[in-house]
C-alpha cells in the first residue's frame, strides 16, 4: 500500500523530459561561435588595456551614454557580478600596494573578459 | 577607423563606465538614500582607484564596480576624486586612508568632490545603516599549486601563484596557501614542461616572455568553500600552435582537483 | 581542431569545447540539453525563460575564469547552474512580492486548468517559489541548508515551505484520485 508521499514522488519521477525546440540549439550554437570570435579579438586587445589606463580621462570627453544595445542586454548575472566585485577588490589592493603595470595587467584583462564587449568597435 | 588601442580602451571603458539604463544620477548634490555594502565594518566604495599616482587634482577612478556604492553615488571611470567628506585626497601621502576614514561611516553621509571633464562636481548620498553584506562567508580553505598534475590524461601542468586578491607579497611562497572562504582572485604563471612544446614553440614562448613578462600571467577566480582545498594548474590546448603561443591562448588556469580538508 | 571525438570520454569533450571545438560543444549540447531544459522548465514554468537559462548554462560551461572545474561530471554541474539561474530570476522578480500566487492566478498564467491526474499540473498548482523548493529538494536532492543559502533564508524557512507544499500536493492527489476520469 503506497503512501501519498510515495505516489507523489512516483508521479514526479515518471514525468517525461521536455524536449527543447530545435531553434534553441541553433541559437546557442550561434551565440557560442560569436563568443569565440569576440574572445579571440579580445585576447589581442586586452593585452593593450593597461596602456590605456593613463589616457582614460582624456577619452572621457563626453559622458558615456548607454547605447540601446547595452541597455537592453540582460542584466549581468549574479555569478559574474560576484566575480567582478572580487576582481575589483583585488585590483584596488594591487594599486594600494604599488604593484607594477605588468603585475596589474592580467587583472584588467580578466575584468574586460568578464564584462564582455558591450560596444562594437565599429561604433567608435 | 578603429585602432586596436581604441578598441582596448573601449573594452576598459565599457567594462568600467556603463551606467545601468534608467539610472539618471543627478550630477549635483541631491542626496539619495544608499545602502552600505559592509566589508569588515568599513565601507567598500566599489571602485578601483589609482592610488599609485596622486596629483593636485586628487586620485583617478579607473573603474566602478557594477552595483556598488560608487555606482549608486554616480561615480564614473575617469573621475578624479579631490576630497572625501571635506578631507583633501590631493594634499596627502596617504589618500587611501583619507578615503577609508571618510567611508568608515562616521556621520550620516558620504560626499565626494570630484573633477569630471574639467568641471568640479559633488557626489553625495546618505548612508543607510545596514545593507546586504556582500560575499562574506565564514571559514577558510586552501589553495595549492602542488600535487601530481594530470599531465598526460588531462593536459594539466604546474603553475606558480603570484598573487592572491591583489597582494603580490604572499607570506611564504610554499605553494600552499590558507585563504578565507569566498571568491579568491589568483594570478598565476604557467610552468608547463618544456617537452610539451616543439623546439620552435619553446623559442617563441621564451621570446614572448622576454617581451611581455608578467602580462602573460592569468587570473583564476576560485570560489573557496570552507574546509576545502583547491589544486590549481595550467591546462594546455592540444596541440600547442605557434599562433596560440603568440596570443597567449595556449593555456588556461584551472582548478583540477578539489578535496575536503579541514581548515582552522 | 580536427581530432576525433571518442564516445564516452566526456571530460575530453568538455576540454575540446572549451578550447573552441564546435563539434565537441554541439555534442555536449546534444547529450545534455534536454535534461537542462527540462529542469529549467519545471522550475520556471515558462518556456522562454527555460530557453534563456539553458543558453546561459551551456555558455557558462565554456568559461575558464570561474566556470566548470575540469574533471567533474558534467550533467550535475549543468543542472546546478541552471537551478541557480532559475532561483536568481525568482528572487529578482519576486523581490517585492513574497506572497503566494493564488490558484486561479496560477491557472490563468498557464492558460490551461491544471488537471490533478497530470503530475505536471500538480506542480503547476504550486506558486513558483514553492514549486522550486519542492522540486529541488525532492527530486534534485538539494538539502534545506543549500536551498536556504541560495535564498539567503534559514533552513527552517525552507523546511516549512517544503513540508506545507508537499502536504498540499498530497491532499490534492488524494482528493483527485477520488474523482478518476
Amino acid at each position: 500500500m503506497t503512501t501519498p508521499g510515495q505516489r507523489l514522488r512516483k508521479r514526479f519521477t515518471a514525468l517525461p523530459q521536455v524536449t527543447p525546440p530545435p531553434s534553441l540549439g541553433e541559437r546557442i550554437g550561434r551565440a557560442h561561435r560569436s563568443r569565440l570570435r569576440r574572445l579571440r579579438a579580445g585576447a589581442i586587445a586586452a593585452a593593450l588595456v593597461v596602456a590605456c589606463v593613463a589616457i582614460v580621462p582624456a577619452l572621457q570627453r563626453e559622458p558615456m551614454r548607454a547605447t540601446p544595445g547595452v541597455a537592453s542586454t540582460p542584466a549581468i548575472d549574479r555569478e559574474k557580478l560576484a566575480d567582478v566585485r572580487a576582481l575589483d577588490r583585488a585590483l584596488q589592493t594591487a594599486y594600494e600596494r604599488n604593484a607594477s603595470d605588468d603585475e596589474i595587467a592580467p587583472l584588467w584583462a580578466a575584468r574586460a573578459r568578464l564584462l564582455g564587449r558591450p560596444i562594437h568597435p565599429a561604433d567608435i | 577607423m578603429a585602432t586596436l588601442s581604441n578598441i582596448a580602451c573601449v573594452l576598459l571603458l565599457a567594462g568600467a563606465a556603463c551606467t545601468p539604463a534608467g539610472a539618471t544620477m543627478p550630477a549635483t548634490t541631491a542626496p539619495a538614500v544608499l545602502l552600505s555594502a559592509a566589508q569588515d565594518g568599513a565601507l567598500d566604495l566599489g571602485a578601483v582607484i589609482d592610488f599609485r599616482r596622486v596629483d593636485v587634482e586628487g586620485v583617478t577612478v579607473l573603474a566602478v564596480t557594477p552595483g556598488g556604492l560608487g555606482e549608486r553615488l554616480g561615480l564614473r571611470a575617469g573621475d578624479r576624486i579631490v576630497a572625501a567628506n571635506g578631507q583633501s585626497l590631493a594634499a596627502t601621502n596617504r589618500p587611501s586612508s583619507v578615503l577609508a576614514t571618510a567611508l568608515s561611516g562616521s556621520g550620516a553621509g558620504l560626499r565626494l568632490d570630484i573633477v569630471r571633464d574639467g568641471q568640479r562636481r559633488t557626489l553625495s548620498g546618505a548612508l543607510d545603516g545596514q545593507g546586504p553584506v556582500a560575499d562574506k562567508i565564514e571559514g577558510c580553505g586552501h589553495i595549492s599549486s602542488g600535487g601530481t598534475h594530470p599531465r598526460a590524461t588531462r593536459d594539466v601542468f604546474p603553475v606558480v601563484v603570484l598573487s592572491i586578491d591583489g597582494d603580490h607579497k604572499l607570506p611564504v611562497r610554499s605553494g600552499y596557501y590558507r585563504v578565507d572562504a569566498g571568491r579568491r582572485v589568483l594570478v598565476v604563471r604557467e610552468l608547463i614542461d618544456g617537452q610539451r612544446f616543439s623546439e620552435f614553440g619553446l623559442k617563441e614562448r621564451a621570446r614572448q616572455r622576454e617581451r611581455h613578462g608578467a602580462r602573460l600571467d592569468k587570473v583564476l577566480i576560485v570560489d573557496v568553500q570552507p574546509d576545502t582545498s583547491y589544486f590549481v594548474g595550467a591546462q594546455t590546448s592540444r596541440p600547442i600552435s605557434t599562433s596560440a603561443i603568440r596570443d597567449n591562448s595556449y593555456w588556461e588556469p584551472v582548478v583540477w582537483r578539489t578535496v575536503a580538508e579541514s581548515c582552522r | 581542431m580536427n581530432s576525433p571525438i571518442i564516445a564516452g570520454d566526456e571530460p575530453a569533450l568538455v576540454r575540446k569545447a572549451r578550447w573552441g571545438d564546435h563539434a565537441a560543444f554541439d555534442e555536449l549540447y546534444r547529450l545534455h540539453a534536454a535534461a537542462v531544459y527540462t529542469l529549467a522548465h519545471r522550475l520556471t514554468g515558462n518556456p522562454a525563460t527555460a530557453e534563456d537559462i539553458t543558453q546561459e548554462t551551456f555558455l557558462r560551461m565554456l568559461q575558464f575564469l570561474n566556470g566548470f572545474k575540469d574533471g567533474l561530471p558534467l550533467r550535475p554541474w549543468l543542472k546546478r547552474v541552471a537551478a541557480n539561474a532559475a532561483i536568481d530570476r525568482l528572487r529578482r522578480d519576486r523581490h517585492h512580492l513574497m506572497d503566494e500566487v493564488t490558484e486561479e492566478q496560477a491557472h490563468a498564467e498557464n492558460g490551461t486548468p491544471a488537471s490533478a491526474a497530470d503530475a505536471a499540473g500538480l506542480l503547476r498548482r504550486l506558486p513558483p517559489l514553492q514549486r522550486t523548493l519542492v522540486w529541488l529538494h525532492e527530486m534534485e536532492g538539494w538539502t534545506h541548508a543549500e536551498l536556504a543559502a541560495r535564498f539567503r533564508q534559514s533552513p527552517s524557512w525552507s523546511k516549512s515551505i517544503v513540508s506545507r507544499s508537499l502536504a498540499k500536493l498530497r491532499d490534492e492527489l488524494e482528493t483527485d484520485t477520488g474523482h478518476c476520469r
